[in-house]
């Protein structure tokens, strides 16, 4: 081997015991800084879903008959008279 | 393999102590093979920065295909590529530096001024010649080059960062030798004689 060749042979080796080199405080302070997306998985279990479904149903349903009832109550108020106003009244009836 | 998807897993739920130990395993690692290519040391810095961004934004596009190293391997090694086109682009396309680009021949390289810091005290100018031979070298060749000898991952470990052939790796070092020798030699022809 002469001398161009063991040069070219040893260069070629300069690179054979290489450490790695550890990285700088700045960019370990940089890395640490970096924000990685948070997603959340909410997993919901198939019970959890019929529950959260039947919740809303018997929600619905008791604001619906409470509307129903409510209504009910306005329109008797309104048809079946108080006594005593009829009594104080009575006197219109003899006019009649 | 069953480690990187409970890492993976984890790193998706948005656990922190999973990041840290994700980047404490991957950072020197990173930063290393980017140094190499780029040969500088803020650019292999921004690169390892952007390396992380990409991994932890494409986290939850990752398969699971091939290893979490392989895949953090693969995005530094694009990554570093890409910024070096873009510098020689720049480079290439400033009024002085044209001028001189001409000037050189496709066998020469530049005067070497990067010592890398993980070479030992004695080889430090003979690696900083290297280094300046594997910059003058084909992308596919050099990041061969790169991942096997100072990265010291395997032919193997190679084709999978590179998504070539084990055949395709051993031809890409073969022929990367063959250049640096044919570089090396010229160089000696006009420095060292």
């Amino acid at each position: 081997m002469n001398l161009k060749e063991n040069w070219i042979q040893e260069t070629l080796n300069s690179v054979d015991n290489i450490k790695r080199t550890e990285v700088s405080s700045q960019l370990a302070e940089r890395l640490s800084n970096v924000s990685f997306p948070k997603v959340k998985i909410i997993a919901m279990l198939p019970f959890v879903k019929w529950i959260a479904a039947a919740c809303i149903v018997l929600l619905a349903g008791i604001n619906l008959v409470s509307i129903t009832q409510y209504n009910k109550t306005i329109t008797t108020n309104q048809t079946v008279s108080n006594p005593v106003y009829s009594e104080y009244f009575s006197y219109l009836n003899t006019l009649k | 393999m069953i480690e990187d998807t409970d890492l993976i897993r984890k790193l998706i739920e948005g656990d922190r102590i999973s990041f840290e130990k994700l980047v404490k395993q991957f950072k020197n690692k990173v930063f290393n093979t980017s140094l190499s290519i780029l040969q500088n040391v803020e650019d292999a810095e921004d690169i390892t920065q952007e390396v992380f961004v990409e991994v932890f934004q494409s986290l939850k596009n990752f398969k699971g295909e091939s290893k979490l190293s392989t895949w953090i391997y693969r995005i530094a090694v694009s990554k570093s590529l890409e910024f070096l086109r873009w510098k020689n682009r720049k480079k290439r396309f400033g009024f002085m530096q044209s001028l001189s680009y001409n000037n050189l021949t496709e066998s020469s390289f530049e005067i070497p001024n990067f010592f890398h810091p993980g070479i030992q005290l004695e080889n430090k100018e003979r690696a900083a010649i290297l280094f300046a031979a594997i910059h003058k070298l084909p992308e596919n060749q050099k990041t061969a080059f790169i991942l096997h000898k100072t990265e010291g991952l395997s032919y193997a470990e190679v084709a999978d960062v590179m998504q070539v052939t084990l055949s395709s790796v051993e031809s890409l070092l073969f022929r990367a030798k063959q250049s640096l020798q044919k570089l090396l030699g010229d160089y000696y022809e006009k420095n060292e004689k």
